[in-house]
């Protein structure tokens, strides 16, 4: 068949350039953040320590490793905070339903189920889908979670940030749903990442990455639900 | 697949996850290595701390020249010091010490002082008092001694000077309650029976009971030896009971027994007792026969005893009594089985036997009117009295050390010690023990050729001093100096003593201040006094001088201290010796001055010290181990515990007087002049003569109390020392100890919650009103305001900024507290007024 | 050199409430200023410095008027034989020393708080000031030089005492059953054997009547509360983990046989 090389744009300028600094900050939350979950990781603190503390006659490596990292951790939160407010705004205009594609006429139980066997076809079988949109079921579901979790660090890192001011349950607490929603967030990134560079994905990897767009007859077989009324 | 950048981080991040996750960290956890060396570069000192004045051994370690530790000093059997011992070095280092001498700019009372030089302010002092001694009037010089850091010399100064008006803290403290009411029963000779504070302590390591009646042995001082007493005893599994208005820390709290007292309801607590005792045959009957006067015939209508032989050099004291065996009255001494109880006719007297009298003046005070008065239920003394009688003779009731709060806290420290006596605890192991001490000896001189003291005067001619300890009270000064009698006292000079804040009725004593023509004060630290002067010295604190040796210790056995300089007196400050000698020079004339104190300016301490070694009398069993090195090695030497023993001094019965024949002289003496009020608190027998405020108000209204104090373990006394001591502080504001404590339902009644702000003002002087943060408290008995002593800055608001650490509120009742004295023995009721509360505005 | 196990008791039966034991441990501290830091006493002992304290009491008053008790309860680092502390510290800086201490290297003290959420008994302290959290040492300098922990020298009723750890078990279950015999009711030695699996036995012991031991704040089974549930989240989070990078490496050895056994599917590829 002919290549039309007509292209849909399906990701604007604004969403590829967050998404590229998002990737830079979650690499430096993760590797600032690992010595202060768990002494596991302390030998991270203790590698960044080493340079640093020869300026410092008395200090030990792993305390100022861990000082650099906390810094580090908190000046990329609120580089990622600015970003997310005009990548926000830009989100509220976009056009959910390409994405969302539930029928007002049909049930849940048959959505969700024709959903679920899409995202067989694509993932096990590697074929094109019936009916899903822009995103499939499961993306959606990544999709939501990022928000909702991405959020829970946001605020429940400002209380961290804040903590000698608290009392020690409120920190708690909140040590706790940071300490969750990193779990999620790697969880994510594992299966994210990993499909993002699979075979099956490469016109969207290179729709991320290069110039926001794809061929139309491609988007139209991959993404059926994106073209219906 | 090919590697693309992303491919490589992907795998990288999860091979770096599960290595991670699977391996160990290669670091180690560590703290910093220390060794023992580091304690070997520390320099070890003895001294006696002082802040209270209990003089507890201590030693004093010392890294580059400053203070970082002091200790207990171990060479004794009890090695004791407190948590305000420990405190000390906040106390040295204080940087509101008061660094230069001062000279008043300002107003009295204002605190407005410029800083002079030591010459300025000396000439100023010494210049006055050679002007008054020129005019022939010495005596009008007061002196006001405490702690004070030139003792033995500071005292010859102002004798040889010319001054007897030595005004002490005493009557606030014992002065006379306790001296008296202990020996009223068992004795002290001469004419006016007094024990000290180190004469009876409880045995409490061997007792199984004791009862703590007004004494906190935790906070109320006494370290070294009684805290460390105390706590062995708990430990060995002595039970307390506390009877008390405000249920302290420390006595016990899971096995304690709280029984709570009505301010002055004390005595009808005792009789209640007693009553419960005789109903019960709850005493030792042997003991009364051997030990006591219990058999005594005494006449029923005089309450004198019937036939009384007093002892000389050669023969013991002699008594009737009547002898069951014969049906007669006979002297003791021929008697073969006297009778304890009975009513006899004895050539036409009515007489009763002593204890027979004891026994029906108690069963003419019912037990329910016992605990009505006390606030003490029925059932609490009756199973009290079980528990004394299960374990006596290892229990005692508390001989308490601060006696005197009411008008009826002589009765009360009398009938403790009766029922000691019928309870048969003296000289019993667990009971109570006598204590001794080595007697040390001043090099210096004494002249008796000087006027009348004051306070002699006033025991010799007014109505009301005539059982005054004249050495140990301050209270007269206000009233000399109001009606100028027995002569004007034109003078003021405070030694390390704050009359305005430790004497009831402060206020009254700074208007006496007032009116001096000089008011010299030697202190380290500000005070409510200081605010009066107009020269102010700067002394040192104990650790930036010497001492000479000390044994005025309440233990069993003599202990004999050492007291060396630790650190280099700091800013400006003097020890008191240079300065007494400094006022020496300038009003003696030189062969005075050489002759008198020629010797101590060239030996100092050491001088006085090798004095007292050398007049040191011990007797055998102490001689034959003591040792001047090893005094001098261990800081400390303690002698022999005494042998244990029914009695320490002589009464005029020869016995333990359970029925004092001085109470009944004093009582027939008070009823022959008219007397009859004053009388009621003379009283041999058990009754309950009322507190002074219970004769001014019968009920008290819903605002007012009656302000009771007591020590916490965190404060001693006024002096800024614990005052303004950040150390003690940090403890003591997480036990609120600057407020007040009131009855939660009492509060509650008047809409106060805790952590308001009241006003507090006594009802006699309703013009001074004192702000306080008040508390709720269950631990508070209902008519109480509880407060602890000498915390917070009271009425003297313009300390605040000379002790920043103090609270700047708080209550001391001394503030506003009456200017009464105890009926006839003239000590200071310091609780014994009403104070009204309203929220503060 | 090498240290013998040692262990500290506080017996609340002869406990005078004195407070000696706190001021005793509130000026060593500020010596060891002078001596590790050069920050010398004269400043010291005249500033606030509230983390310095290690020992608090906590007075609580229980019952109405007049059958109130009032018991104050005597807060200080247990030195558990399992310190969660220990576990969970990030920087690594708190160890258990030879002589059963646990103490916190203050050099290495981010001031995280980890341990203030994990401790079950609510023990250490953090410092605005200084950024960093503190506790309790239980002397461990002073132990090794052969002295007695400060609080232990201050007492003057002998209430705490420091020492080998066989005697010091052996003297407190002498006392306690002493005191159960005098008075009446259980008295126990709270620490001595292991008070639950997540503290084990303590080297800072105390002795109370059993039936007052919520008033002593002597758990019979403490937790590290919400702490504790982040333990849990760090567990099943790496099984997650783990479980997720094992599917994914499934699904990638998976697609790479599939894929290429239909190497004429044509993706973008143009043709």
């Amino acid at each position: 068949m002919s290549n039309s090389n007509e292209k849909i744009t399906l990701f604007s300028n604004m969403q590829m350039w967050y998404h590229k600094h998002v990737i830079h900050f979650m690499m430096i939350f993760i590797f600032t953040g690992l010595p202060i979950l768990s002494h596991s990781f302390s030998w991270i603190a203790y590698l960044i320590g080493v340079p640093i503390s020869v300026f410092y006659s008395t200090a030990e490596p792993t305390y100022v490793g861990i000082e650099i990292c906390r810094a580090l951790h908190r000046i990329t939160a609120m580089l990622w905070i600015a970003l997310s407010i005009p990548f926000t705004f830009s989100m509220i205009f976009k056009k959910w339903h390409l994405a969302f594609r539930k029928r007002k006429d049909e049930s849940w139980k048959t959505y969700v189920t024709e959903e679920l066997a899409d995202m067989k076809t694509m993932y096990i079988d590697f074929s094109y889908p019936k009916r899903a949109g822009k995103y499939n079921f499961g993306q959606i579901a990544a999709g939501l979670a990022v928000i909702v979790f991405g959020l829970i660090m946001i605020i429940s890192g400002l209380f961290l940030w804040f903590r000698v001011s608290l009392d020690s349950t409120t920190v708690s607490i909140m040590r706790l749903l940071h300490d969750i929603g990193f779990t999620v967030f790697v969880i994510f990134l594992i299966i994210h990442i990993y499909l993002a560079i699979h075979p099956v994905n490469k016109a969207g990897y290179n729709a991320m990455f290069r110039d926001g767009k794809d061929d139309l007859e491609h988007a139209k077989k991959k993404h059926p639900g994106m073209f219906v009324k | 697949m090919k590697l693309t950048r992303r491919n490589f981080m992907k795998t990288s991040v999860a091979g770096l996850a599960g290595a991670a996750v699977f391996t160990g960290s290669p670091l180690k956890t560590e703290a910093r290595e220390i060794t023992s060396a580091d304690f070997g570069v520390e320099n070890k000192t003895y001294l006696t701390c002082r802040m209270c004045a209990q003089n507890c051994p201590m030693v004093a370690y010392t890294r580059d020249g400053r203070l970082v530790r002091l200790d207990a000093n171990p060479n004794t059997p009890y090695p004791s010091i407190c948590g305000r011992g420990r405190a000390a070095t906040a106390a040295l280092y204080d940087p509101q010490r008061i660094k230069t001498p001062l000279i008043r700019t300002g107003k009295r009372g204002s605190g407005e002082f410029r800083s002079a030089s030591w010459n300025e302010a000396l000439d100023l002092i010494g210049n006055k008092m050679l002007q008054l001694r020129e005019e022939g009037e010495p005596h009008s010089v007061a002196y006001f001694p405490r702690f004070n850091s030139a003792s033995l010399l500071d005292d010859t100064i102002f004798n040889l000077y010319g001054t007897d008006n030595l005004f002490s803290y005493g009557d606030t403290c014992f002065g006379s309650t306790n001296q008296l009411g202990l020996g009223s029963v068992f004795g002290g000779g001469g004419e006016e029976p007094r024990q000290g504070n180190s004469s009876v302590m409880g045995d409490y390591e061997n007792a199984k009971l004791a009862v703590l009646i007004g004494r906190n042995p935790v906070g109320g001082l006494v370290a070294f030896p009684w805290g460390g007493m105390f706590g062995r005893g708990r430990k060995n599994g002595m039970k307390t009971v506390l009877v008390d208005p405000k249920k302290s820390l420390g006595v016990g709290e899971t096995d304690t027994e709280w029984l709570p007292v009505i301010p002055g309801g004390d005595v009808a607590f005792l009789v209640g007792l007693a009553g419960e005792l005789f109903k019960n045959k709850y005493y030792d009957e042997e003991f009364l026969k051997e030990y006591t006067n219990a058999d005594m015939l005494i006449n029923a209508e005089t309450l004198q005893p019937v036939y009384l032989q007093e002892g000389d050099d050669e023969n013991d004291p002699d008594y009737q009594v009547y002898d069951t065996a014969t049906n007669s009255a006979v002297m003791k001494s021929e008697a073969e089985s006297p009778a304890l109880y009975g009513e006899y006719n004895v050539d036409g007297v009515k007489a009763k036997t002593a204890l027979q009298m004891l026994i029906d003046s108690c069963n003419a005070f019912p037990i329910e009117k016992a605990a009505e008065k006390s606030g003490i239920s029925v059932e609490q003394i009756q199973k009290l009295a079980k528990d004394l009688n299960d374990t006596r003779p290892a229990c005692f009731l508390e001989r308490g050390y601060r006696a005197t709060r009411y008008y009826n806290s002589l009765h009360e420290k009398q009938l403790i010690s009766v029922i000691n006596g019928l309870l048969g605890v003296y000289g019993r192991k667990g009971g109570l023990i006598y204590g001794r001490y080595a007697y040390l000896y001043s090099p210096f001189d004494y002249s008796d050729s000087n006027e009348i003291s004051v306070n002699m005067w006033y025991k010799e001619n007014v109505e009301g001093f005539e059982l005054c300890d004249p050495y140990n009270m301050r209270r007269t000064f206000p009233l000399a100096v109001e009606t100028e009698e027995p002569y004007k006292l034109r003078m003021a000079f405070l030694n390390g003593q704050n009359p305005v804040g430790g004497s009831v009725g402060g206020h009254k004593m700074a208007k006496a201040l007032e009116k001096m023509e000089m008011v010299a004060a030697i202190s380290p630290f500000w005070n409510e006094s200081l605010l009066y002067a107009d020269v102010i010295l700067p002394d040192t604190t104990f650790l930036e001088r010497s001492e000479p040796l000390f044994g005025q210790y309440k233990a069993t056995f003599p202990v004999i201290t050492v007291h060396d300089q630790v650190i280099d007196p700091m800013f400006e400050t003097r020890n008191g010796y240079w300065i007494m000698l400094a006022i020496a020079k300038r009003i003696f004339s030189d062969d005075e001055y050489y002759s008198y104190f020629g010797d101590f300016e060239a030996g100092g301490v050491k001088y006085i010290v090798d004095y007292q070694l050398e007049n040191l009398e011990l007797d055998e069993a102490d001689a034959a181990i003591f040792s001047r090195r090893k005094l001098i090695e261990d800081g400390v030497w303690c002698g022999v515990p005494a042998p244990v023993k029914p009695m320490n001094k002589p009464t005029p019965s020869g016995k333990l007087e359970v029925y004092s024949l001085f109470m009944a002289k004093w009582h027939e003496e008070l009823l022959n002049q008219g007397r009859e009020n004053d009388a009621k608190y003379f009283d041999p027998l058990f009754s309950c003569p009322p507190t002074y405020y219970q004769t001014l108000k019968e009920k008290l209204d819903n605002d007012e109390f009656v302000p009771i104090t007591g020590f916490s373990p965190l404060s001693s006394f006024t002096g800024a020392q614990t005052r303004n001591n950040i150390l003690l502080r940090n403890v003591g504001a997480k036990l609120n100890y600057s407020a007040v404590f009131i009855n939660t339902d009492r509060g509650n009644a008047l809409g106060l919650k805790s952590g308001d702000l009241i006003e507090i003002f006594n009802i006699e002087e309703p013009s001074l009103v004192v702000k306080a943060e008040v508390q709720l408290s269950e631990t508070v008995e209902p008519h109480t305001l509880f407060s602890f002593y000498g915390v917070g800055n009271g009425l003297y608001r313009k300390l605040a900024d000379k002790l920043s650490v103090a609270s700047p509120i708080g209550f001391n009742p001394n503030h506003i507290g009456n200017l009464n004295f105890m009926p006839v023995e003239a000590s200071a009721p310091s609780q014994d007024f009403i104070v009204k509360i309203r929220r503060a505005k | 050199m090498s240290y013998d196990k040692m262990a500290v008791c506080y017996d609340t039966q002869s406990c005078i409430k004195c407070f000696a034991c706190v001021i005793s441990c509130s000026t060593e501290n500020r010596m060891r200023l002078q001596r590790d830091y050069n920050y010398t006493v004269e400043k010291s002992m005249v500033e606030e410095q509230p983390h310095l304290n290690y020992l608090r009491v906590e007075v609580n008053e229980k019952g109405k008027f007049p059958n109130v008790s009032q018991i104050a309860a005597f807060k200080h680092c247990q030195h558990c034989d399992n310190p969660k502390c220990m576990e969970i510290c990030p920087a690594l800086a708190i160890s258990k020393k030879e002589t059963g201490a646990v103490v916190i290297n203050q050099e290495r003290c981010v001031g995280c708080q980890a341990c203030k959420d994990v401790c079950p008994y609510d023990v250490p302290v953090f410092s605005k000031d200084t950024g960093k959290t503190y506790k309790c040492t239980m002397c461990h300098d002073r132990l090794t030089a052969g002295m007695q922990t400060a609080c232990a020298v201050a007492c003057p009723s002998v209430a705490i005492f420091s020492g080998k750890q066989e005697e010091v078990i052996s003297e407190a279950r002498k006392r306690a059953e002493h005191y159960s015999k005098v008075f009446n009711k259980e008295y126990f030695v709270y620490g001595a054997d292991k008070v639950n699996d997540t503290v084990g036995t303590l080297s800072y012991m105390t002795i109370a009547p059993v039936e007052n031991r919520d008033d002593y704040l002597l758990p019979a089974d403490p937790s590290s509360g919400v702490a504790g549930g982040r333990e849990i989240t760090k567990v099943i989070g790496t099984a997650a983990i783990i479980g997720t990078a094992a599917a994914v490496a499934g699904h990638a050895v998976y697609s790479a046989v599939k894929l290429s056994g239909k190497d004429e599917h044509k993706e973008n590829e143009n043709e």
